[in-house]
């Protein structure tokens, strides 16, 4: 059994990557700031180009990879795909993604702290693109919609019940009802991912995509 | 030499303690390996059945003035039937399904009972009175406290007697048929669906035992508990399909953690124990993957 499961080659990648990231701040004047900029949007630029293009539908190596690779990593490696690089690719750009989310939540919050990232950020993002549909970008946005638009509704709602409660029985502990939104989003969460999971495993984007087929040919269905 | 000897017994009453908890650490991942080998699902939920069992012990105690041995009837009942009512609803539709699904659905279920818990008893922390005094005992000098010696004993108790089942009785064998080969044990006349519950009640129970001693040392309480994910350094460390390993896993994590939080716990002011374990997971996957008693897969195409 080897030791490492890496070859030597990928450490000394890897300790670069990190003597990098070690000495960067220490040389980083204005200067190489602009240019390390420059590069770094540059890949990005062409790392989202690239999945994007993939998406599209257009010839391109990446998009074939991931999918390859999902659907049974061994036999893409046995293709000739490289399952370690594209693999590290895909976490480096869902990396960045969520980093971006990160830097824009942060601005919009106007406070950074990180007690408000835990386990349950994870599990709010699985909601999502549970519910929106795995491995499609269009699911990925209805699900984030969905479930960030959820709460408020849920919390008109109870606010509604409330007041009806309210004027119905007067005497009772409305505050607590209200309260609670937290704990019943929890609670539609897990049932919402257990019953998409259930009943529709391709999520909202397999719903739009049946409703959007009906409309297509919708005078002459037959 | 000299300071080595001075700090022998501090060190040794850190590695004590380390192993009573480390019992009980094993005790839970016993739920976690089970439902694994039988179903290869990696449950999630494990560190919510904990909570849930201890809290709903702890609510019976402290809101509907129950004494402790209903309140743990009714704790163990409850996750008897979530775990039955789990494999019906929410595992048996999803039979067939990757894996992926199984796992999810497990990640649903745990925000289910953490919703449930705070809409119906809200955020506090409730303790749980156990008839066993606070003071601490000493064991060949070594001062302990008693629930952990407790704990360790009930978790020695159920970790041997589920080992003589799975190894002696039919429950066992045919568990053992379905963790090896699904097909064929049902072939064979096995209800694998009954199995894949029992696994779930064994979970649920092991989970509720863990809940209450937990409950006991540091209160129950509703938040997203921490046991639930230090069980995958155990498993990970023992490999996930062992009960052995599962019990060394434990062992090892509770000791480190234990170790390190007493040494390095001075110098940066708390927090050691919170991080330890998953050091330690980092290094057993690179160096060991598939942990010490765990089985080496070979794909085939």
């Amino acid at each position: 059994m080897r030791l490492f499961p890496l070859p030597l080659t990928r450490w000394t990648m890897v300790g670069i990557g990190v003597l990098f990231f070690v000495l960067f701040p220490l040389v980083a004047n204005d200067y190489f700031l602009n240019i390390g900029n420059l590069v770094f949007i540059a890949v990005v630029g062409a790392i989202g180009l690239n999945i994007q293009v993939g998406y599209t539908g257009q010839v391109s190596i990446g998009h074939g990879a991931f999918i390859a690779i999902r659907d049974r990593d061994v036999a893409a490696e046995i293709v000739g795909i490289n399952l370690f690089r594209y693999k590290l690719l895909a976490f480096a750009v869902s990396s960045f993604y969520a980093g971006m989310t990160g830097v824009l939540y942060a601005y919009y919050l106007g406070i950074a702290n990180y007690e408000q990232f835990d386990i349950s950020t994870t599990v709010d993002f699985l909601a999502m693109i549970i519910i929106g549909g795995l491995g499609s970008i269009l699911g990925s946005i209805f699900g984030a919609l969905f479930i960030t638009v959820l709460p408020m509704a849920l919390r008109a709602m109870t606010d509604a019940v409330g007041s009806v409660l309210l004027f119905l029985f007067p005497t009772l502990n409305v505050s607590y009802v209200v309260q609670s939104v937290t704990s019943i989003k929890l609670i539609l969460f897990g049932m919402l991912i257990i019953v998409f999971l259930i009943a529709e495993p391709d999520g909202l984007n397999k719903l739009w995509r049946n409703i959007r087929d009906y409309f297509r040919v919708w005078p002459y269905s037959y | 030499m000299h300071f080595l000897l001075d700090e022998l017994p501090f060190f040794l009453e850190l590695l004590v303690a380390g192993l009573l908890v480390g019992m009980m650490y094993a005790l839970v991942a016993l739920g976690f390996v089970v439902i694994y080998k039988a179903s290869q699902a990696i449950n999630f939920a494990q560190g919510e059945f904990v909570k849930f069992g201890g809290f709903l012990v702890a609510a019976s105690i402290r809101y509907y003035d129950l004494s402790l041995i209903p309140s743990m009837a009714i704790g163990f009942g409850a996750m008897v039937v979530i775990g039955l009512l789990l494999e019906r609803l929410v595992l048996r539709p999803l039979i067939g399904r990757p894996v992926i699904a199984i796992i999810m659905a497990t990640i649903g279920l745990a925000s289910i009972l953490r919703g449930v818990l705070l809409l119906i008893w809200g955020p506090l922390t409730v303790n749980i009175p156990l008839p066993i005094s606070e003071e601490p005992v000493e064991i060949f000098t070594l001062l302990v406290k008693l629930i952990t010696v407790v704990g360790a004993i009930i978790s020695i108790l159920f970790l041997a007697g589920f080992t003589f089942l799975f190894l002696r009785s039919r429950i066992g064998i045919a568990l053992r048929a379905v963790a090896d080969n699904q097909t064929v044990a049902q072939v064979m006349g096995i209800d694998v669906r009954h199995y894949f519950a029992l696994t779930w009640v064994t979970a649920g129970v092991v989970a509720t035992i863990g809940g209450i001693l937990w409950g006991n040392m540091i209160g129950a309480d509703v938040h997203p508990a921490l046991i639930g994910l230090k069980v995958f350094p155990v498993v990970i460390l023992g490999g996930l399909t062992s009960i052995p390993g599962a019990i060394l896993g434990g062992l090892i994590v509770g000791a480190v953690e234990n170790v390190a939080a007493g040494y390095i716990d001075p110098y940066v002011g708390g927090g050691t124990k919170d991080f330890i374990p998953y050091i330690l997971m980092i290094f057993a996957l690179m160096l060991r993957p598939y942990g010490f008693f765990g089985e080496r897969v070979i794909e085939r195409v």
